[in-house]
């Protein structure tokens, strides 16, 4: 195998990376402000590429669309908070039960989402993108612009938590919610405020896919999931700029690997990665930022 | 009641019990333990590969599948065998992984080494037969029954043999919960570094529980593949384990009852219940709805009974201060939480 | 406390409850439906196929063939007096969902006397518990196991998969083309062609290019893409699903400027893969390089017209989808052949039935040929013995049960049926075959 095919390899691995880091950050942030394993952030994906398809069918440009999906993620994943995982963490349930909690409601969604667009595929409407190439890296206008607004909402997201008040109160509620409250922390509001950024991650992510994978049903998000999940604790859970690292890596290796050996074990090299890392280095690439043990109620 | 009758009564009753197995060895290494195993769903299939290759015969160059060690023991050589394989495989990851791994991060390893196992058994055709997988698997002592596997006296024996092998395997995860080593697992499942300081060996301990969780999970597979008499890598993909993981948390963690209650309700009940739903507009719509409901029974069952149908039983040295309202009561499915133990060490 | 214990007790009663109430309902079901008499009553057909899962798309396309025979069988007064009945059974994709399911309506549907299905992800175990309750089948897997190891109730009339990888070779070599790339998806339904592709490049001397096993549902295919290209592949041949497929020829077109001809198993107006690809890169790129290599199947005529009219009757989605789809068609022959059996066999219990699909299918002195139910009633009725000759042509069952008719080349007809290019006839399939 060439080099110029690997040099090609990593510039796809760089779009890859794009996606999977916006699902990775926003899955992370949000698990590790709430210690909720929440594999219905693929539902809030899902639905957020059918509302962008919705919009996009009656003629709104893509961008637009996925604007508008960031926003319905956003909602969602904050209804999905408030009138169903709180409702039961307040009953008692604990943080393993919750898993199961979300897996359900995925579930849900997903069929409810088969019910309504039934097995299909669909595509959304995109203006032909230009072709730029440098060297041996060729990328399409489209890829460049996820690569770009995923490299900006990342940024813009370390500004908010570093810079802003509210920023600070995620973090420091994320470290410890008790001593958070005792310091005049509306860890409430606080949360809804997470689990809203990380809706609206999803369903930037989601629409990316949707539009990268250019034909899509409503399995697609939730067979991105593991991958996911995968970077998300490849770079320390809890972590936004480690999930960050942990999608690069994640891309990278997935492009490469097809390049070089099988592509058929695409997935499986991230995963090797993922596994040799963590028995290597048990807390991840970054040890985290939050210790704590149970549901924040 | 006729023959298909007893044959689709029998089916269940070899589904439930291959269930409950599958189940009681979870809820030893998670409801007692609180070991995390999302790869669960790999024992039992290596345990359904074993037993199938040991009873189907060399595999020879002109036959339609492919597989390795390929050789045709007699029962229950190759039942014994999946339990063997279960047990081994987990030791390995108990050698690797638990040792070093805090119990969140072991569970995300075990999951992609499920993903893995599925698309290596997938892509490695001549290894264990690829996607088609095998087929044709002899079914065990069959020719004490006139060779005829569809019989009703082959199916019913077949119950309640699956059925006793169930109970044993539930019963020997009594015996380890009611004793005072059960005592010792739980206080590892509670907080591991308490435990350990009072001078458990952790990991010993989890090597044991795992082996045997394994082990319990590889017979399962076992004694399923033998009569289906069918294999493939689709079968045993990872959602699977979440399958029971969904039942023993609604059937009621780290009691026996709790685990065949689960293991009865959500595989079997739901996912089976719900093809007795009538058809409702077009397949694809009846389909649709089948998994809608799959998906909310088991948050109408939570929603009521958010520690299970059948709860730990409490434990209480007498004189000991009352547990606090169920809502705060940490003692249930406490240890098992995702994040955090002593473990994260590096 | 008293009052939160006597909650607890009510809604550990009420949970209780509702799960035996679920447990009741199953073996309520069971007993129900083993109650219930059978005079006249209707003849079910269990359409054994994948409703979810990872090939939830071969559910529908099956269903609407056995939905179509049945309007017409049953608008000609059914079989002796029988109404006929499809029953969608969903095997989930997985063997070991399918086995309950399929013995369910084993156990639980009165009068169930055939079935079409199952499909390559769960025929190894279904197979063999339909041929044990003596159920007729026609099924839908091109698995090769199935002409090594005889089933007496198994039927197929859909080509085994390593013909479909020789009809690929021996077409794209007609075209002209000296370097094939097989590209797949590895997964049960996709990866049966393979060794027929190798073996058939082998024998006509054709270079196989590239070999790629690609993982479905990835993000891209770019740097697959690239190895196909450097690999010089003019063609690429073998069973993607959907979207893989649509996602693979996106990056395809997107990074090399241009596309390459295409050839698969799924019918080109198939509604889930014509969707993706036509989303993926526009109808008349699909149009211009996909090309559908399928059983051979008429497009007029007499089966052809009013299979044509009875699907547009149809009350299910879009039905004039499923026109030309071949995997629509062969289940709607499928009922035919099961149906014209009952009636020349005077029966409709399966084991006495069953001899005479062959019988129905096969060619022989003096039988009548008839193209539709409707003929093929008339024709028994008035004494003659029949063959049918349905949508499919060259059907003929050999000692396995299993037909390897000719294969059609067809692309799309926008908007939503086929029109022909050509054809790959069984006596060439079998020059190559024998070749190896």
């Amino acid at each position: 195998m060439n080099g110029s095919a690997i040099v090609a390899a990593l510039g796809f691995g760089i779009v890859t990376a794009s996606i999977l880091s916006l699902g990775a950050v926003g899955f992370t942030l949000q698990y590790g402000m709430s210690n909720v394993f929440n594999l219905a952030f693929a539902g809030v994906m899902a639905g957020a590429e059918y509302v962008a398809l919705a919009i996009n069918r009656s003629g709104v440009n893509i961008w637009i669309c996925m604007a508008l999906a960031a926003l319905f993620g956003g909602f969602a994943s904050l209804v999905l908070n408030k009138f169903v995982y709180m409702p039961f963490i307040r009953r008692g349930v604990k943080a393993f039960g919750m898993v199961i909690i979300t897996l359900s409601v995925w579930t849900v969604i997903q069929y409810v989402i088969l019910a309504i667009v039934g097995s299909t595929a669909s595509s959304f409407r995109v203006s032909g993108s230009h072709l730029y190439v440098v060297g041996a890296i060729r990328l399409n206008g489209t890829q460049l612009i996820v690569i770009a607004i995923a490299v900006v909402l990342l940024l813009l997201l370390e500004a908010f938590l570093r810079m802003t008040l509210w920023g600070k109160a995620v973090r420091g509620a994320a470290a410890n919610a008790p001593l958070a409250r005792t310091s005049g922390i509306n860890v409430a509001r606080v949360m809804d405020v997470t689990w809203f950024i990380s809706g609206v991650f999803a369903g930037v992510a989601g629409v990316a896919l949707a539009m990268n994978v250019v034909s899509f049903t409503y399995t697609t998000a939730g067979g991105f999931l593991v991958v996911l999940v995968a970077a998300a604790i490849l770079g320390g859970v809890g972590r936004p700029s480690g999930a960050m690292f942990g999608a690069l890596i994640v891309g990278l290796a997935t492009e490469v690997s097809a390049a070089i050996f099988n592509p058929a074990y695409k997935d499986v090299t991230a995963f090797v990665l993922l596994a040799i890392v963590l028995v290597a280095k048990p807390a991840g690439l970054f040890p985290e930022a939050v210790q704590r043990k149970e549901v924040v109620l | 009641m006729s023959n298909p009758i007893i044959y689709y009564v029998t089916l269940l009753a070899v589904y439930g019990a291959v269930y409950a197995m599958a189940c009681a060895g979870l809820s030893l290494e998670f409801g007692v333990t609180g070991v995390i195993n999302f790869g669960y769903i790999i024992f039992q299939a290596a345990g359904a590969y074993t037993a199938a290759v040991l009873t189907l015969g060399p595999s020879s160059s002109s036959d339609f599948q492919h597989y390795i060690g390929g050789a045709r023991w007699p029962f229950p050589l190759p039942l014994i065998a999946a339990a063997v394989v279960g047990a081994a495989l987990s030791a390995g990851v108990a050698v690797l992984g638990i040792r070093r791994l805090r119990s969140d991060y072991l569970a995300i390893v075990l999951l992609v080494a499920s993903l893995i196992a599925t698309t290596v058994a997938t892509n490695a055709t001549r290894l264990v037969g690829g996607a088609a997988g095998l087929a044709l698997v002899p079914h065990p002592l069959v020719s004490l029954f006139n060779n005829n596997a569809q019989g009703v006296g082959y199916n019913v024996a077949f119950a309640v043999g699956a059925a006793v092998l169930a109970a044993l395997c539930l019963l020997i995860v009594h015996r380890i919960t009611e004793s005072p080593y059960g005592r010792r697992l739980r206080a590892l499942r509670e907080n591991e570094l308490a435990a350990e300081a009072q001078g458990i060996s952790t990991f010993r301990m989890h090597l044991v529980v795992v082996m045997v969780g394994g082990a319990m999970a590889g017979l399962s597979g076992g004694i399923l593949v033998q009569y289906i008499s069918a294999w493939a890598p689709s079968g045993w993909f990872y959602p699977e384990t979440f399958v029971f993981f969904t039942a023993l948390i609604v059937g009621g963690m780290a009691n026996n009852w709790g685990a065949l209650l689960g293991a009865i309700l959500v595989p079997l009940g739901i996912g089976e219940g719900v093809r007795y739903l009538p058809t409702i507009g077009s397949a694809t719509l009846t389909t649709a709805l089948q998994w809608i409901v799959i998906g909310l029974l088991p948050l109408v069952i939570f929603w009521f009974r958010p520690q299970g149908i059948i709860p730990e039983r409490r434990r209480r040295f007498a004189g000991a201060p009352r547990a606090g309202t169920p809502v705060v009561d940490r003692s249930l499915v406490n240890g098992a939480e995702l994040t955090a133990s002593s473990r994260g060490r590096s | 406390m008293v009052r939160r214990t006597s909650v607890r007790t009510f809604r550990s009663a009420l949970s209780i409850s509702f799960a035996a109430a679920l447990l009741c309902g199953v073996v309520g079901g069971v007993a129900g439906a083993a109650a219930r008499s059978s005079a006249k009553s209707a003849l079910s057909i269990a359409s054994v196929q994948t409703f979810s899962g990872a090939t939830s798309s071969f559910g529908p396309e099956q269903n609407a063939g056995c939905l179509t025979a049945e309007a017409i069988i049953n608008s000609h007064g059914g079989v002796m007096g029988h109404h006929m009945r499809c029953v969608p059974v969903d095997t989930r994709s997985d063997v070991v969902d399918s086995v309950p399911a399929v013995q369910k309506v084993i156990s639980t549907t009165k009068n169930l006397v055939g079935a079409v299905g199952p499909s390559s992800t769960t025929a190894s175990a279904d197979v063999p518990l339909l041929n044990a309750a003596h159920i007729p089948m026609f099924a839908d897997t091109g698995q090769t196991e199935f002409t090594k190891k005889f089933f007496k109730y198994f039927y197929r009339i859909i080509a085994a998969d390593d013909s479909v990888g020789l009809a690929y070779v021996i077409w794209a070599k007609e075209q002209g083309f000296k370097r094939i790339g097989l590209v797949y998806v590895n997964n049960s339904s996709n990866q049966g062609a393979v060794p027929g592709v190798k073996a058939a490049a082998k024998a006509l001397h054709v270079t196989l290019a590239v070999d790629q096993a690609v993982a479905p549902d990835q993000t891209s295919y770019n740097s697959e893409v690239l190895a196909l290209q450097s690999s010089r592949a003019q063609v690429i041949v073998g069973t993607m699903d959907p979207q893989t497929a649509a996602t693979y020829l996106t990056d395809l077109k997107n990074l090399t400027g241009s596309l390459l001809p295409y050839y698969s198993e799924h019918s080109a107006a198939e509604p889930v893969f014509k969707g993706a690809l036509e989303g993926a890169i526009g109808t008349t790129a699909f149009v211009k390089y996909y090309r559908s290599i399928h059983p051979a199947s008429v497009v007029g005529g007499a089966a052809f017209s009013l299979y044509k009219k009875t699907v547009l009757g149809l009350n299910i989605p879009d039905p004039k989808q499923w026109i030309n789809d071949p995997y629509a068609q062969g289940p709607y022959d499928a009922v035919n052949y099961m149906a014209l059996a009952m009636l020349e066999a005077h029966s409709i219990t399966p084991t006495k039935y069953a001899p005479f699909i062959v019988s129905v299918a096969n060619p022989g002195n003096g039988k009548k040929v008839v193209h539709t139910f409707p003929q093929g009633a008339a024709a028994i009725a008035a004494g003659h013995k029949i063959r049918y000759v349905g949508i499919y042509q060259g059907v003929v069952l050999n000692r396995f049960h299993d037909s390897t008719g000719g294969f059609a080349v067809t692309k799309l007809a926008p908007p939503a049926t086929t029109s022909p290019i050509g054809a790959v006839s069984s006596a060439k399939v079998a020059s190559v075959s024998s070749k190896h």
